[in-house]
C-alpha cells in the first residue's frame, strides 16, 4: 500500500451470484484525487465499491485502509477476517436510507457514525447547500427520488467535507436521478474534496463526472485498466471542518433503531398483537377449567407463551434494514459488530415482562391467592430470562435475512431450537408456583433453571452471530 | 394385534416418503437429460472448460 | 454422465428391492416379541425401517456437515454439492425418523415426543434445518452469497447438537421420562437381527444410489445452466 494511499485493494477476486465479477483486481485510492470507475452494466463497478467498503466476501486478496493514525488496517481478506474500516463517506446505489428517518436525522447519523460533531447550524448549512433545508423535518419517504438521491449523496460527502484529516469517500452512481443543478454541485464538491486532500472513488457512467476525475479505472472481463483522467471542474468552497469526536457506530445504530421504532411502532404492534390474541384464546379455552387439576406446568406454559410469541416474531428492524440497502450501509460503516448490535436492537426487550404479568392476571384467576402473590413477586425472573431468548431469536431472523430473497425463506424452522429455553422457563415458573421462590443454586431451583435457559439462548445467539461472519 | 395399525400407518407414511422422493429424482433426471438434448440441438455445441 | 446415471439408478433400484424385502420379512417372517414385556408388540416392527432410516439420516447429516465445512472454509464446488445432497437426503430420512419414532413411541409408551431424548430432538432439529436448506435452495438465486448463508445455517444446525445435548440433559434431570431405546442389539432374536441387518444393507445401498443420483442431477443442472447462459449471450448479440 502506497504512502499516500487511503484505500488499497490487492488482487481481489469477488463473485456475485454465480459469476466471477472481479479477478486479480488491484487498485489504490490516494489522497487528493478523484478516481472514476467505469464499465458496462454488470461489469463490476458496484462490486468494486462494495468490496472496498468491506461489505463483500473475497475469494482471494485483501482490502486495506489507512487509519487516522496512519497505520494500515486490513478491513477484509479471503481468510474471512473482517475489521471495521476507519470513518468513511459512503453512498450506495440504492441510497441506503430507511424511509422513516427525517432528512436532518439522516445527515446527523451519517456524521455521528463518522466521528463528526457538527452543531445545528452546520447541518442546516449543509442541507441548504444541497437544497434540502426546507425539507429537513420531512421523512425520507416523503422526498422525491431526486431529493432522496441528493440527501444520500450529501450523507456520503459530508463526513469527509467536515474532516481536517484526509478521508476516503466511496460513491456508487452518484449522479443517477440528479437534475443538472445537483450534478454541477456534485462535480464541484468532488473537486473540492480532492483539493482538500480527500480521496473519492466513484463508480459512474456519467460523462461529466468522469471528466472531473484524475484517474480512470475501467473494468472489462473482471480485469482493471487504469488511465489518466481530465481533472476538469472548479472546486467549490467546502464548509469548515468541525471537531472530531470518537466515532459512535454501534451507539448510532442502536439509537437509530430505537428512534425508528418510536416513530412508527410496527415492531411493538406486530409482536404484541399475536401475543395478546394467544392470551385471550388461552383464556377462552381454559375459562372454566380448574387449573389446579392440570398441573402447574400447563398454566406456566400458557402464562409465558405470549412473551415467547413476542420474542420469536420477526423483527421490524429486519424489514427496515432491507429497505433500499439500508442494512448494507450500516453493515459497511459499523463493520463486523453490525450483526451483534442489530440482534440486540431488533430484539423484543420491552414487551416480555409486562406481557407476562398481564398474562398472569388474565389466566391465573383460579390460582391460590397466597401462592399467587408469591408468584407475582418473582414472575419477572423467568420473564427477564425471556429477553435472552428474544435476542437469540432476533439473531436467527438476521441470519435468514442475509438471503437475497429473505421474504421467501422460512425462518421459523430455525427457531425450533428456542423451544428448550422456553421449556426451562416454564419449569422455573412451575417450580415457583408449586413451591414458592427458593434461592438455592441446585438443579431444579428456579434461579438455576432460568440461568440454564439464558445460557442456552446465549449459546444459540453466539452461534447465529459468529458463524456467518467468521 | 396390538400396535399393528400403528405399524401399518408408519410403513405407509415412510413408503410414500421414499416413493415420492425417488420418483421425483427420476423425473428430474429424465427432464434434465431431454432439456440438455434440446439445448444442444438449438445452439452451438458447448465448449468444454 | 451415462455411467453415474446408470449406476445411480441401479443402486437405487437394488436398494428399493432390499428395502421392500425388509418390510415384507419384517411383517411375515420376523417373530412377534413377548406380549408380556411390550405394550404394543406388533408396533415393534416399525423398528425394521425406523432404525435404518435413522442411520441413513445420520450419514446424510454427516455429508451435510462435511460439505458445509468445506464450502465455508474453501468454497469448494464438491463441498456445495455435498451440502445439497446432504440436506435433501437428511430431510428425506430425517422426516422418516421423526414420523416413525413418535408413532412407535405413542403406541408402545404412550409418549409421542420426549423433550429429554437427545437423539430424537437432535434428529428433529437437524431435519428442520435440512428443510430450511432445501426450501431456501429452491427459492433463492444461486451464488456465493446465498451459498455462504446456507452453509452457515448448516453449520449452525450442527453447532446446535452439543447445545441440544446440554439442554436435553438439563431437561431430563427434572423430567426423567421414558428413554426410547431404539437399537438395542443385546437380547434380540436372531431372526429379528437378520431382518434388521438386511434393512441396514438395503438402506445403505439405497443411500449410495440416491447420493449418486443427486450428484448426477446437480452435474446435469450445471451443464444446462452453462448452455442456457451461452444461449442468452447469443440472443443478446
Amino acid at each position: 500500500m502506497g504512502q499516500d494511499a487511503l484505500v488499497a485493494a490487492t488482487a481481489i477476486e469477488v463473485n456475485r451470484g454465480s459469476r466471477r465479477v472481479l479477478q486479480g483486481a488491484s487498485m489504490e485510492l490516494g489522497e487528493g484525487e478523484v478516481v472514476a470507475v467505469l464499465g458496462e452494466n454488470g461489469s463490476g463497478k458496484t462490486t468494486l465499491i462494495e468490496a472496498c467498503a468491506g461489505i463483500l466476501p473475497l475469494r482471494s486478496g485483501r482490502v486495506t485502509w489507512r487509519t487516522e493514525s496512519g497505520a494500515e488496517r486490513v478491513v477484509r481478506d479471503s481468510d474471512g477476517r473482517r475489521t471495521p474500516p476507519p470513518s468513511m463517506g459512503l453512498t450506495l446505489q440504492k441510497d441506503g436510507m430507511c424511509g422513516e428517518e427525517t432528512v436532518k436525522e439522516r445527515l446527523a447519523t451519517a456524521l455521528s457514525v463518522a466521528g463528526r460533531d457538527p452543531c445545528g447550524g452546520d447541518i442546516s448549512s449543509l442541507l441548504d447547500a444541497w437544497g434540502l433545508e426546507h425539507r429537513s423535518d420531512d421523512r425520507v419517504s416523503q422526498l422525491s427520488g431526486g431529493l432522496r438521491r441528493r440527501l444520500s449523496l450529501l450523507c456520503g460527502l459530508a463526513p469527509a467535507a467536515l474532516s481536517v484529516d484526509s478521508r476516503a469517500v466511496l460513491l456508487d452512481e452518484p449522479s443517477e436521478g440528479l437534475d443538472d443543478g445537483a450534478k454541477a454541485l456534485l462535480r464541484g464538491w468532488l473537486r473540492g474534496l480532492a483539493s482538500n486532500g480527500h480521496g473519492v472513488l466513484v463508480a459512474t457512467h456519467d460523462k461529466d463526472v468522469i471528466a472531473c476525475a484524475d484517474r480512470l479505472i475501467s473494468i472489462r472481463g473482471g480485469v482493471l485498466d487504469e488511465t489518466t483522467g481530465e481533472s476538469t471542474g472548479e472546486p467549490v468552497v467546502l464548509p469548515n471542518a468541525c471537531p472530531p469526536v470518537e466515532p459512535s457506530q454501534i451507539g448510532s445504530l442502536i439509537r437509530w433503531a430505537f428512534r425508528m421504532e418510536m416513530r412508527n411502532p410496527i415492531d411493538t404492534v406486530g409482536r404484541a398483537t399475536p401475543a395478546v390474541v394467544a392470551m385471550l384464546l388461552a383464556y377462552a379455552l381454559i375459562g372454566n377449567l380448574d387449573m389446579g387439576l392440570h398441573g402447574s406446568g400447563l398454566l406456566a406454559a400458557l402464562v409465558l407463551a405470549p412473551a415467547f410469541i413476542t420474542a420469536v416474531t420477526s423483527p421490524a428492524l429486519v424489514r427496515r434494514l432491507a429497505e433500499a440497502d439500508c442494512g448494507r450501509w450500516w453493515n459497511a460503516v459499523v463493520g463486523p459488530m453490525a450483526r451483534p448490535a442489530n440482534s440486540i436492537a431488533a430484539a423484543s426487550l420491552v414487551l416480555p415482562i409486562p406481557l407476562t404479568y398481564l398474562s398472569w392476571f388474565v389466566l391465573a384467576g383460579s390460582f391460590d391467592s397466597d401462592a399467587s402473590s408469591e408468584v407475582l413477586r418473582w414472575l419477572w425472573l423467568p420473564a427477564l430470562s425471556m429477553l435472552d431468548l428474544a435476542v437469540a431469536a432476533a439473531a436467527l431472523h438476521l441470519l435468514v435475512a442475509d438471503l437475497r430473497r429473505a421474504s421467501a425463506a422460512t425462518a421459523s424452522l430455525l427457531l425450533v431450537a428456542l423451544v428448550w429455553p422456553f421449556l426451562e422457563l416454564t419449569d422455573a415458573l412451575a417450580t415457583i408456583m408449586n413451591e414458592g421462590m427458593t434461592f438455592g443454586l441446585g438443579m431444579g431451583d428456579p434461579i438455576t433453571t432460568c440461568l440454564i435457559a439464558s445460557i442456552t439462548s446465549a449459546l444459540i445467539w453466539l452461534v447465529a452471530i459468529f458463524i456467518p461472519d467468521a | 394385534m396390538t400396535g399393528m395399525v400403528e405399524a401399518v400407518v408408519a410403513y405407509t407414511l415412510l413408503s410414500s416418503l421414499l416413493a415420492t422422493y425417488v420418483v421425483r429424482q427420476i423425473v428430474l433426471l429424465n427432464g434434465l437429460t431431454s432439456k440438455l438434448g434440446e439445448s444442444s440441438s438449438r445452439g452451438p455445441e458447448a465448449d468444454s472448460d | 454422465m451415462p455411467d453415474t446415471r446408470t449406476l445411480g439408478l441401479t443402486l437405487t433400484s437394488c436398494g428399493l428391492v432390499g428395502v421392500i424385502a425388509t418390510a415384507y420379512l419384517g411383517f411375515s417372517w420376523a417373530p412377534l416379541v413377548d406380549p408380556e414385556a411390550w405394550n404394543a408388540p406388533e408396533a415393534y416392527r416399525i423398528l425394521f425401517w425406523h432404525v435404518p432410516f435413522a442411520w441413513a439420516s445420520f450419514l446424510a447429516f454427516c455429508l451435510l456437515f462435511i460439505g458445509a465445512v468445506s464450502w465455508y472454509r474453501k468454497r469448494t464446488e464438491w463441498g456445495w454439492r455435498l451440502v445439497v445432497t446432504g440436506s435433501e437426503l437428511g430431510l428425506l430420512f430425517g422426516l422418516g425418523v421423526v414420523i416413525s419414532g413418535p408413532i412407535w413411541g405413542s403406541a408402545e409408551w404412550g409418549v409421542p415426543w420426549d423433550w429429554g431424548d437427545l437423539r430424537l430432538n437432535t434428529y428433529g432439529l437437524l431435519t428442520a434445518v435440512a428443510l430450511f436448506l432445501v426450501l431456501s435452495r429452491r427459492t433463492q438465486p444461486d451464488g456465493d452469497d446465498t451459498r455462504d448463508t446456507l452453509a452457515a445455517v448448516g453449520l449452525f444446525g450442527f453447532a446446535l447438537v452439543p447445545i441440544t445435548a446440554l439442554a436435553t440433559t438439563w431437561y431430563q434431570n427434572r423430567h426423567p421420562g421414558i428413554v426410547l431405546v431404539e437399537s438395542e442389539d443385546t437380547g434380540l432374536d436372531p431372526q429379528i437381527r437378520m431382518v434388521l441387518m438386511l434393512g441396514f444393507v438395503s438402506f445403505l445401498v439405497l443411500f449410495v444410489g440416491l447420493v449418486t443420483l443427486s450428484g448426477t442431477i446437480q452435474a446435469l443442472e450445471e451443464e444446462l445452466e452453462g448452455r442456457q447462459r451461452m444461449l442468452d449471450e447469443g440472443a443478446i448479440a
